[in-house]
């Protein structure tokens, strides 16, 4: 017994022992967003390759865990697509010493109406219905408001089967959001934010999991981000939007929401769902890097100065591979955006110059 | 359940001499009451655990409490979203649980409807049908269902039994039963693969091992004379089983309700199949949520402070519901089984919970003090209904024990079949990637393996020291007696609670998800199963191995590690891999304790890989490249546990060979 009892404890600190060999550079964890996981991966595989000082490790687990593990700084960054609210932000700093969360956007996206029905490839949706089917308000496929605004398509005589998410999530914000907009009934009764108390439908874990949900179930609707459909070559509808002209989800569809949305205010928190304009498509939105603007909390300057290279990384030489599934910062939001990286301090005194 | 090996003796013929210092009487003394202290400390942990749980989820939920109160548990609005009214005001959040208490309860009754026949009729073949040579086998194939990790039940529900419920069974279902009047209603709407029904059908799968073993037990517990009375007066096979069955219902029902707790705190297989809808819907075919799911869905996502309380508060809710069914269960199955229970008259040997499994029952003590009643109704009754009858239940209860182990041969047939299929070199060498690089799980195999280390080197002292105490030096105190009951109580707290407490607990004050927390939450899952194994072991070594060391002089501290101990050293390390192939499988502790890393470091205060947590990940995603790897970990991990739970079996085998 006592021999088993010590050959465990020998191997467990063996095992600890030569864990700490491996660790010569900063490491750096962060979570939250599967909005952007593809583009993260992608990204920190690249990164993590391309440099020798820092290792970066980003856990998709819902933006809702990304904004709870930056409040709670249980991650060293937190990624949302959801901007974080007034109450949430103010919550963060009051348990962190006043210290204020910034929004690092790093890339826009657009969030696919996937379907799953078998011989229906040119689906046209708006606002007003969607709203409708996830309120099982529209309950059947062949429903005359689905069918008016799809002449010509033959559609089944099948059940919706809405699908949405089941963990805090900033495509959901992004969603909930457009839908607030559209539906002043959704806006009273569901309303806008990374959680919500969803009228009907089945719940799938991340951006994959509603993925997989409509995968597996004939006459599903879900929401996913643009990489995640073109990945999982799955049909999605043109929407309807602002203008009344009826778009795809694309890149170009997020510059022109983009651009026809209000200007971009300072702190970066800026809805584009819904944005006028004949080209803009209406589920578009930013994913966000969440970071305290005072890093002393990482208690090590190296890694301060790593975690903001990434960053900055991320928004210069990264914009490159966003294409063809998320749409790169404008050259204006960049630069604005580098600016923003330089007015984060470690003990008083700016990480970088 | 667990079998136990017969003592060795002790000292393997070599002589036994104690170190001087026992002579002196003050060391000895000193070293005797460290000893005994220190085991009674690990007892007082045992207990200071279960209070801390306690403490820290009412902590925790404090303010949800003080808001919401009882109408908690009433309440079937959960909103997490600040909603506006017509005048722009904010509307407070509503948090009210009883759409996951009632999809706790419906989920783990459906399972129960399925699982109880079935349990019984295989409990029944294996005690009273099956020829000998085959009761072994058989036992052994049920204990692996037990052994299998929720995750592999998820993943195969999702891969095999959705798809077959969504597209066969429910359609039927619905054109069938959906006719009829009131029950139409639980058949009815629409036809969703992840749904209510799912969960039962799984739920049900995994609770079939633990009601049939716990049945089969009671079954071998039931003097035989009973059975012989019955036949004598003419009775078939079935009618004399009927006697036994009724002679056991208080031990029967108890071992439901064994099942019946597991179920309801089930996590991972369920959140994997059951569609996460948080509303009371009356169709089956339906989503739903239980609230171990609505936990492992949200706890971590929870990103306002009302919204997280209100989730510790349910988990409080679920502790004490599970704590209150454990409760009654062992109640019941105690009064059946234990000395001084309803069978007292007849125990002079081991509480059957203790014996090996295969062994022959306990022959009827014949000079019983006691009589059973005498049947109330003569059952000698030859006719043909009756000949028919039994042959129909001869043939169920085989029925049932076989597809207990068809279903057993589906599940592990379609995990090697797709593991095998799905493995690669690259699986072992390789780290997690984007999607189109090599990718692999390395890293996570590692973690796994340290995670199982950081667990045993807190569970195994703790549940140890327990154990020792509970047998050594409790002298069935008052103290013992909480004990024994906290263990039970920990042995029935749902894991995914064992989750929120580490997260409260180590998680939020290190601000970081680390192995440790992740290990200290496997430790703590490791403790009851070490402590009641140490102390079963224990108490089969004789008395008189104790004695025959105090006459020669030896102090208790020498009596125990050097007789009792090494006596019981199989059983205790039977114990402990019983306790590590179920932690290896675990994952529900370990999604909010060690949120999962990709890099090649193994850092225990860091986040931390795990096998089980991305498989997770992986399984619940649309990407084919990621449902392989998932495929080729689930094949790793089950064959790790089952080669765990095969070698205790095959030690324990070789212990109970008679001499």
């Amino acid at each position: 017994m006592k021999m088993l009892t010590m050959r465990v404890a020998i191997i467990a600190a063996a095992m600890l022992g030569s864990s700490t060999t491996y660790a010569q550079s900063v490491e750096i964890h962060g979570a939250g967003a599967t909005f952007p996981a593809p583009l993260y991966a992608k990204w920190i595989a690249a990164y993590n390759n391309a440099q020798q000082n820092a290792k970066t490790d980003y856990q998709a687990i819902g933006s809702g865990g990304g904004i709870k593990g930056i409040t709670d700084r249980t991650v060293e960054f937190g990624a949302s697509d959801g901007p974080m609210t007034d109450a949430q932000l103010k919550q963060a700093a009051e348990g962190n010493g006043g210290v204020k969360i910034l929004h690092i956007p790093t890339v826009a996206g657009s969030e696919a109406m996937i379907y799953n029905l078998p011989g229906v490839t040119n689906l046209i949706l708006n606002g007003p219905v969607i709203a409708e089917i996830y309120h099982a308000t529209i309950t059947k496929w062949n429903d005359p408001k689905i069918t008016a605004i799809n002449p010509g398509v033959a559609l089944p005589d099948k059940d919706i089967v809405v699908i949405h998410r089941s963990d805090g999530s900033g495509t959901t914000w992004i969603f909930t959001n457009y839908l607030s907009k559209v539906s002043p009934e959704w806006k009273k009764s569901v309303g806008n934010a990374t959680s919500v108390k969803w009228p009907t439908g089945l719940g799938g874990k991340g951006n994959d999991g509603v993925a997989a949900e409509v995968k597996n179930a004939e006459g599903g609707i879900g929401y996913v981000e643009l990489a995640f459909a073109e990945n999982g070559k799955f049909s999605y509808a043109s929407l309807i939007n602002k203008a009344g002209k009826s778009v795809k989800p694309s890149n170009d569809g997020v510059y022109e929401a983009a651009k026809n949305s209000p200007d971009m205010p300072d702190d970066f928190r800026l809805s584009i769902t819904d944005a006028p304009g004949d080209g803009s498509y209406p589920i578009s939105g930013f994913t966000y890097l969440l970071i305290y603007e005072d890093l002393s909390y990482l208690k090590n300057k190296d890694k301060a100065v790593e975690l903001l290279k990434f960053a900055e990384w991320c928004i210069t030489k990264g914009q490159d591979t966003a294409a063809p599934d998320y749409a790169k910062l404008s050259p204006e939001m960049q630069k604005k955006v580098q600016e923003r990286l330089k007015s984060f301090v470690f003990d008083g005194q700016p990480v970088l110059k | 359940m667990t079998t136990v090996p017969a003592p060795d003796a002790p000292g393997n013929g070599k002589p036994r001499s104690y170190s001087t210092a026992a002579g002196n009487p003050k060391v000895r003394n000193f070293f005797d009451r460290l000893t005994v202290g220190t085991s009674r400390l690990g007892g007082i942990a045992v207990i200071g655990l279960v209070v801390l749980l306690t403490v820290v989820l009412v902590q925790g939920a404090w303010p949800a409490i003080k808001t919401y109160g009882y109408h908690f548990i009433i309440d079937s609005d959960w909103n997490p979203n600040v909603l506006t009214d017509d005048d722009g005001n904010d509307l407070p959040m509503q948090f009210g649980a009883l759409p996951v208490i009632y999809g706790t309860l419906v989920s783990s009754l459906v399972a129960l409807l399925i699982a109880v026949p079935v349990s019984i009729g295989s409990a029944v073949f294996l005690v009273r049908l099956a020829p000998r040579w085959l009761v072994g086998p058989c036992a052994f194939l049920i204990d692996l269902l037990a052994a299998i990790p929720s995750i592999a039940y998820g993943f195969w529900g999702v891969a095999v039994l959705v798809p077959f419920l969504s597209k066969t069974a429910m359609p039927f279902l619905k054109a069938t039963v959906g006719h009829v009047p009131i029950i139409g209603q639980l058949f009815a709407g629409q036809a969703i693969g992840p749904s209510m029904l799912a969960a039962g059908v799984v739920l049900a799968i995994m609770v079939i091992p633990i009601i049939t073993a716990i049945t089969r037990d009671v079954l071998r517990a039931i003097p035989r004379e009973l059975d012989e009375g019955a036949y004598a007066l003419g009775a078939t096979w079935w009618q004399a089983t009927k006697v036994i069955l009724n002679f056991g219902k208080l031990g029967i029902f108890g071992a439901v309700m064994l099942g019946f707790a597991r179920a309801i705190g089930e996590t991972m297989a369920v959140t994997m199949v059951i569609g996460n809808d948080n509303t009371i819907r009356a169709s089956l075919l339906h989503p739903a949520m239980t609230m171990a799911s609505l936990l492992a869905n949200e706890f971590i996502e929870a990103d306002k402070p009302a919204y997280s309380q209100a989730l510790i508060y349910i988990a409080l809710v679920l502790l004490v519901l599970t704590f209150l069914i454990n409760l009654a269960a062992r109640w019941m199955i105690g009064a059946v089984m234990s000395p001084g229970g309803l069978f007292g008259f007849m125990h002079h040997a081991p509480a059957p919970a203790a014996k090996p499994a295969g062994a022959e029952p306990n022959p009827a003590a014949s000079d019983s003090i006691k009589r059973p009643e005498p049947m109330r109704t003569p059952i000698a009754n030859n006719n043909t209904v009756v000949r028919v009858i039994n042959t129909i239940m001869v043939t169920g209860c085989v029925a049932c024990a076989a597809l207990t182990l068809a279903l057993l041969g589906a599940i592990l047939g379609y995990v090697v079949y797709m593991g095998i299929t799905n493995l690669s070199w690259d699986f072992f060498t390789k780290l997690p990637g984007p999607v189109g690089t090599p990718i692999g799980m390395r890293n996570c195999i590692i973690g796994t393996l340290i995670l199982i280390g950081l667990g045993s080197t807190f569970g195994i002292p703790l549940g140890m020291l327990c154990g020792i105490y509970l047998a050594e030096y409790s002298h069935n105190s008052r103290l013992s007696k909480i004990v024994r009951l906290f263990v039970d109580v920990l042995a029935g707290t749902p894991s995914i609670i064992v989750g929120v407490l580490a997260y409260q607990l180590l998680v939020m004050p290190m601000h970081t998800p680390s192995g440790l927390a992740g290990g200290v939450a496997l430790g703590f899952m490791m403790v009851p199963i070490i402590a009641k194994t140490t102390e079963e072991m224990l108490k089969l070594v004789p008395s008189t191995y104790r004695e025959a060391s105090m006459a020669v002089g030896g102090a208790n501290y020498h009596t125990l590690f050097k007789v009792i101990i090494p006596a019981a050293s199989t059983g205790i390390i039977t114990g402990i891999m019983l306790a590590v192939a179920r932690i290896a499988g675990e994952t529900a502790p370990l999604l909010f304790t060690i949120r999962g890393n990709d890099l090649d470091v193994y850092d225990p205060l860091k986040p931390f890989p795990s096998l089980t947590l991305e498989i997770f990940k992986y399984v619940t995603s649309a990407e084919d490249e990621w449902k392989r790897q998932a495929w080729a970990a689930m094949l790793v991990l089950i064959a790790v546990i089952l080669v765990l739970s095969a070698s205790v079996r095959y030690v324990t085998k070789n212990k109970m060979q008679p001499q």
